[in-house]
């Protein structure tokens, strides 16, 4: 889930929370986001973000429960549709996400979700 | 103000395994010369004790120079701590890059060991969490000894996975394919091995056959 504003025309300021979870894995993950957008043709926009947060995992292993936490970085480059004037599509074919705890992982991922604006 | 519903792709960490930092294909580290693995303080002396028997199987087998703790005197040194973190995509991990760091999961999580037919259950519980521990360090220095890939052949110390690597227990000795991945990724070095390793069970140590 994601809420965010728009500053001066092109820059977008963002918060965001996600839960992710898999078969023997939870990760709740929250993060700030700021992007700058950019408008390309009438409805579409091109939006590149940065977000900095943090994640928590629960993940059931073979020899029992483990929680830990990460700092999470991700880069975006995210393709805009306008649908209407209140809601837009949002695409992201590869989201780069680094998660770091002493050492780093990363995960590439795509993207996509609406957007409602009110 | 805007409300938005995301969905990702397969984003768990577990997935990560083949998506990790870029590993460097040179050798990091110089086998020639002496590598001191350094734990953290949280280490107890038998964890010490086990990276020790660990780091004694390489050097028997291939001539190496691997000591634990830190020393003034000796100009490689590779960190050794243990990770939550790595637990969500591998039992261990090591960083090929300066500086070079080995990162373990506390093995009791990664292993599920059924001590319930011992009448010495902790005793058992124990045993099998050094057994855990000694293959997964004894597997990680072969990264540290500059190996960047994996066995293919089940039974290797550098089998990638754990249970194909050992049969749930620990390699009885270093394989051929061992050899040749240390090879390739050290060529031109010059070592003098002691002897044939024979890795023991149960005190997780080394053991010299002969040539």
């Amino acid at each position: 889930m994601v809420t965010g504003r728009r500053f001066v025309r092109y820059l977008d300021l963002q918060a965001t929370f996600d839960v992710d979870s898999g078969e023997s894995l939870l990760g709740l993950e929250g993060a700030l986001g700021a992007g700058l957008a950019l408008p390309l043709k009438e409805r579409w926009e091109l939006v590149f973000l940065w977000r900095f947060g943090a994640a928590s995992f629960r993940a059931d292993l073979p020899g029992g429960v483990l929680w830990t936490r990460a700092m999470v970085v991700s880069a975006i480059v995210e393709a805009r549709y306008l649908l209407t004037r209140r809601w837009e599509l949002h695409f992201a074919p590869v989201a780069v996400t680094g998660y770091w705890d002493t050492i780093w992982g990363l995960v590439l991922s795509p993207s996509l979700g609406a957007a409602l604006h009110f | 103000m805007k409300l938005l519903l995301h969905s990702h792709g397969a984003r768990r960490p577990a997935a990560l395994a083949a998506l990790l930092l870029a590993v460097a294909g040179c050798p990091t580290l110089d086998v020639e010369q002496p590598i001191a693995l350094v734990p953290d303080s949280d280490w107890s002396d038998e964890d010490r004790d086990i990276l020790a028997s660990a780091a004694d199987c390489w050097n028997k087998e291939f001539g190496t120079h691997l000591t634990v703790g830190a020393s003034d005197t000796i100009m490689q040194q590779v960190r050794v701590r243990f990770s939550d973190f790595v637990c969500l995509y591998a039992a261990g991990r090591t960083e090929p890059t300066l500086p070079v760091s080995v990162d373990v999961c506390p093995v009791e999580y990664i292993f599920a060991v059924d001590c319930s037919s011992y009448n010495r259950k902790e005793q058992c519980q124990k045993e099998k969490n050094e057994e855990h521990l000694f293959s997964v360090l004894l597997h990680e220095l072969g990264h540290v000894l500059n190996i960047r890939s994996h066995a293919d052949k089940p039974g290797s110390v550098m089998s990638a996975d754990f249970s194909q690597r050992s049969g749930g227990l620990i390699p009885r000795r270093f394989s051929e394919e061992d050899h040749r991945l240390f090879e390739e990724s050290n060529e031109g070095v010059q070592l003098a091995p002691r002897c044939h390793a024979f890795l023991v069970n149960y005190y997780p140590q080394c053991l010299c056959g002969s040539w």
